[in-house]
């Protein structure tokens, strides 16, 4: 249809314009060259980050005389959990949403399959059972931001404590008398391709590009983009916030059970403050991996797999000097770096005024 | 030792001109926004300024108002060079601007929009005066007093020891180097402390309002209240109340009620006779003939041809020539004034009920029609746009969608009725909406031009159903693009790069490219030009010749009567009367049953 209406009702032509016209397209084709080259490096910023970081990380491992093997599978191992969760999460960024209560529904499933174990002794079913915890947690979030419209962020920080205290009375019911923990000893998954970095690595590459399908090449992807760059607009373009928010939350719910899993497989012990520091991990990560927290067109699935493993390198360097060793002042690092970032990127936001 | 001061003022520049700009250019991204621009503004004159979207015109605003940095180039106001820090600034030092974009902020009142960031003003406790302490810049020998723009020359004759001053009590002057001099000590206001007093506040505002002669609501009101146009009042008052030299009216006409514009045109006169300046900014060629005394055409980015009235060089052809620099040919509006639409009902609303706004409202559209809704821009007829999207919920009544179906057992064609309740719905059943407020509900500005075209039509674009390839969206969003002219230099530019036409256009292609069978377009040629106007009325007809349906709301009467099929006029919610396409009719006839 567009095609008959060119050629019946051409608009206005910019080849029929004058001289000043040609002179000024060559300009606009400079200073576009200009711009893309401008937003590619923006788009590797991140990553260029994250590769300094892993050269000055191997530095200081081999100056120290570390295992270098043992100490890198070690900060995977700290990088993956992040990445897992992060990675579903990025969905609910994209939004324009955020959830804080992601690392305890993260301990939520893993308390679920600990007791499911302990009393099938069925490994595949304490498995199942992750993931449908992580599930029925995403569909209390669901029912109450996008079917009652609660303020995610209220919700998010209610179910933080809620689900800490869900944790607590199973431990209290079905855990040992007296423990404030569930422990499964001897580790029933010791010996088991559960146990195994190579079995972390596996799961958070195939959790990545099927989450990358459904970001890049599904039409969710793109209408979650949209929703968060302008809601009212996808409103009046068709596009259901709703419909798209739950599915958002059950994305993440699979990288959360898939992180309990993880978790249980490599330590199967469960406290009530089991996964809750992960909430802030995995804002700071989103946001280092180069997306912002307000969502949108910017919105990269590649930046909460880049931002949790420059984390995890980030802590391990830290740690590795005795002034900055310490965990509460990890978390104040983290924190400052988090505040930098989110300013840096509001700033450059603000600054860019619309060109008109 | 001799000491001469010497107090800055008010240069005066040649002809009357008050502002100048001198080779100015400015670029954002890839867009060659100025290019070598030399402008100039007389006091007593309203300068108007034109070109195509994406001239330039806003730009050189926005620049002279600091909203924008130039690239390159100087500026002059009074004689002085002009370096604007932001708009602020610039409006606390005489230039003020009204721009095209919804500048209220919500969920307060209209004083409080009014007074922005100027709360300290009605404190109840002022604070204590303090002498304006002078300083020496010594590498041009200047005494600067606060700020830069009060600057006392010192020019020492013979010895240039350390410098000293104090004052002289009781004639209050400066003494420097045992000197006395003529220059007053002025006292600085100490900062205001307490309580903000809301009454007093409420009270400037009233006063302001009442300058721009609007009554209808006053400084308590809080601004939801407040409709959209008239939100655009309060930003006039905004700008009058710091009593610039320049006012510039950035394309807000558009966004303004009759009542509001005759506000506007009586102010902008006003400063004219008071010796001020306005630089007044619009796409209506009839509206900125009648009230500018020049017209600067702007094309591209560069300063194309100055017309002026006194001069009698006002040639509406002329000046269209010199914006779009090609002759315009063919029609404006539709030629034809044959009105007879099909007799198949595509989408109807039924005694459609919307508190406060309309009640028992009945209105049909046809295939192969175009409907247009007119009167004030208060009578409800942009919410019943909506409403017929299932934007807004009907308390009563239904909005239908009529569609032809195969039927599954005779496999012939039959007209089934779709209820719309949600514009989810509504697009499932082949309906488009333009929104007038653009910027927030027909696109997402911070999103690539891409995104915003391809969003509609995913469904077309997917390949299996479900699978979206960069190749197949790139292809599609560049037929829309090139078929629509939209001036851009990639579609992987940010929307909010393009200028208000350009940004229509995106609007359009959304819709365009998904081959809606009805369109509801709410304003489609608002801060759209002329060339660009023409094309979207092509559009429109062509649309309509190959059988698809059309409403068409607007404010503009002339655009109504030269488009439409049929013309709805709608008073405070009521459907007052429904002309039909015909040559004889005129504005005059139609303005009875709006007002």
């Amino acid at each position: 249809m567009s095609e008959t209406i060119k050629k019946e009702n051409p608009l206005p032509n910019p080849d029929e314009k004058t001289e000043i016209k040609d002179s000024a397209e060559l300009k606009k084709q400079k200073t576009y060259q200009i711009f893309k080259r401008n937003q590619l490096l923006n788009d590797l910023l991140p990553l260029s980050g994250f590769i300094v970081l892993f050269i000055i990380y191997t530095i200081v491992c081999l100056a120290n005389g570390y295992t270098y093997t043992d100490y890198l599978w070690a900060t995977f191992d700290r990088g993956v959990f992040i990445a897992l969760m992060s990675i579903g999460a990025s969905f609910l960024f994209t939004l324009g949403q955020f959830d804080m209560s992601l690392g305890s529904a993260m301990g939520l499933s893993a308390c679920v399959g600990l007791l499911v174990y302990m009393s099938t002794g069925n490994i595949a079913l304490s498995i199942i059972s992750c993931i449908l915890g992580a599930m029925l947690v995403a569909l209390c979030n669901i029912l109450f931001s996008s079917v009652l419209r609660v303020p995610i962020f209220i919700m998010s920080i209610a179910m933080m404590t809620v689900l800490q205290q869900v944790i607590l009375a199973f431990i209290t019911t079905f855990g040992e008398k007296g423990s404030s923990q569930i422990n499964l000893s001897p580790n029933p998954f010791y010996g088991t391709f559960m146990q195994t970095n190579q079995f972390r690595l596996m799961i958070i590459i195939l959790y990545f590009l099927f989450c990358l399908v459904i970001f890049r090449f599904l039409k969710f992807g793109r209408k979650a983009k949209f929703l968060g760059g302008n809601p009212f607009c996808a409103r009046l373009t068709g596009i259901s916030g709703r419909r798209n928010s739950i599915i958002a939350f059950l994305l993440c719910a699979i990288g959360v059970g898939l992180t309990a899993i993880c978790y249980i497989g490599e330590s199967p012990t469960v406290t009530s403050a089991t996964g809750s520091t992960y909430g802030m991990d995995i804002m700071v990560a989103i946001v280092i991996g180069g997306m912002p927290m307000s969502g949108g067109a910017r919105s990269k699935i590649t930046a909460p797999l880049i931002g949790s493993f420059t984390l995890a390198f980030l802590e391990e360097l830290l740690r590795a000097f005795p002034a900055t060793s310490g965990e509460g002042m990890i978390q104040i690092f983290k924190a400052i770096l988090f505040i930098g970032l989110v300013y840096a990127s509001s700033r450059s936001y603000r600054t860019s005024t619309l060109p008109r | 030792m001799a000491i001469k001061i010497q107090v800055e003022g008010e240069r005066t520049m040649p002809n009357g001109i008050i502002f100048k700009v001198e080779d100015c250019s400015k670029h954002f991204g890839p867009t060659v926004a100025l290019n070598h621009v030399d402008f100039s503004i007389k006091r007593g004159e309203i300068t108007g300024l034109i070109g195509e979207n994406g001239s330039g015109k806003s730009t050189l605003s926005a620049i002279i108002t600091g909203i924008y940095n130039s690239n390159s180039g100087k500026m002059f106001f009074k004689g002085k060079e002009w370096t604007p820090k932001s708009m602020i600034w610039s409006m606390n030092h005489g230039i003020g601007i009204i721009v095209q974009e919804k500048g209220t902020i919500p969920n307060i009142s209209v004083a409080e929009n009014i007074f922005l960031g100027e709360a300290d003003k009605f404190r109840a406790f002022k604070g204590k005066e303090k002498p304006l302490k002078p300083s020496l810049n010594k590498e041009t020998n200047t005494w600067f007093l606060g700020e830069e723009d009060t600057k006392i020359k010192y020019i020492p004759s013979t010895d240039k020891k350390a410098i000293h001053y104090s004052i002289d009590e009781t004639k209050h002057t400066w003494v420097i180097e045992g000197i006395k001099t003529e220059y007053l000590v002025s006292m600085v206001p100490g900062k205001p402390w307490g309580p903000v007093l809301r009454s007093r506040m409420n009270k400037a505002a009233d006063q302001v309002l009442k300058e721009i002669g609007e009554t209808r609501f006053t400084g308590s009101t809080p601004i939801n209240r407040v409709n959209f146009q008239d939100q655009k009042l309060i930003e006039i008052a905004k700008v009058v109340a710091k009593n610039p030299d320049i006012l510039i009216v950035d394309e807000t006409s558009t966004a303004l009620s009759q009542h509001g514009r005759e506000l506007l045109y009586n102010l902008i006169h006003k400063m004219r006779d008071e010796n001020k300046a306005v630089i007044f900014i619009s796409h209506d060629l009839d509206e900125i003939m009648e009230q500018c005394d020049t017209l600067t055409v702007l094309r591209d980015g560069n300063i194309i041809r100055t017309f002026s009235k006194k001069k009698g060089e006002y040639d509406g052809d002329k000046i269209k020539e010199s914006m779009i620099g090609r002759e315009l040919k063919g029609d404006y509006y539709r030629s034809d004034f044959d009105g007879n639409t099909s007799k198949d009902i595509v989408l109807e609303m039924k005694h459609g009920v919307i508190p406060h706004l309309f009640k028992n409202f009945n209105i049909q559209l046809h295939k192969g029609e175009i409907l247009g809704i007119g009167g004030l821009s208060e009578c409800g007829m942009h919410q019943v746009g909506k409403a017929l999207f299932g934007a807004i919920p009907l308390a009563a009544g239904t909005v239908m969608r009529y569609r032809k179906v195969k039927d599954k057992q005779t496999g012939e064609d039959k007209i089934e009725a779709f209820a719309i309740n949600s514009p989810e719905t509504a697009v499932k059943n082949s309906i488009g909406y333009v929104s007038k407020d653009r910027d927030v509900e027909s696109l997402n500005l911070n999103a690539p031009i891409k995104d915003n075209i391809a969003i509609a039509n995913l469904d077309k674009i997917a390949v299996g159903k479900f699978f979206i390839f960069k190749k197949n969206e790139d292809a599609y969003v560049k037929k829309q693009a090139d078929s629509l002219s939209i001036k851009c230099a990639s579609t992987d530019e940010y929307v909010s790069a393009l200028s208000g036409g350009n940004k229509q256009k995106v609007a359009f292609a959304k819709w365009i490219g998904k081959d809606c069978d009805v369109l509801i377009l709410d304003c489609p040629t608002r801060g759209v030009d002329i060339g660009v106007k023409q094309a979207m009325y092509q559009l429109i007809y062509q649309l309509k010749k190959e059988g698809k349906s059309i409403i068409m709301i607007s404010e503009e009467l002339a655009e109504l009567i030269g488009m439409s099929d049929n013309i709805a006029i709608i008073k405070d919610g009521v459907l007052t009367k429904t002309f039909p396409r015909s040559s004889g009719l005129s504005e005059s006839e139609i303005i009875k049953y709006m007002i």
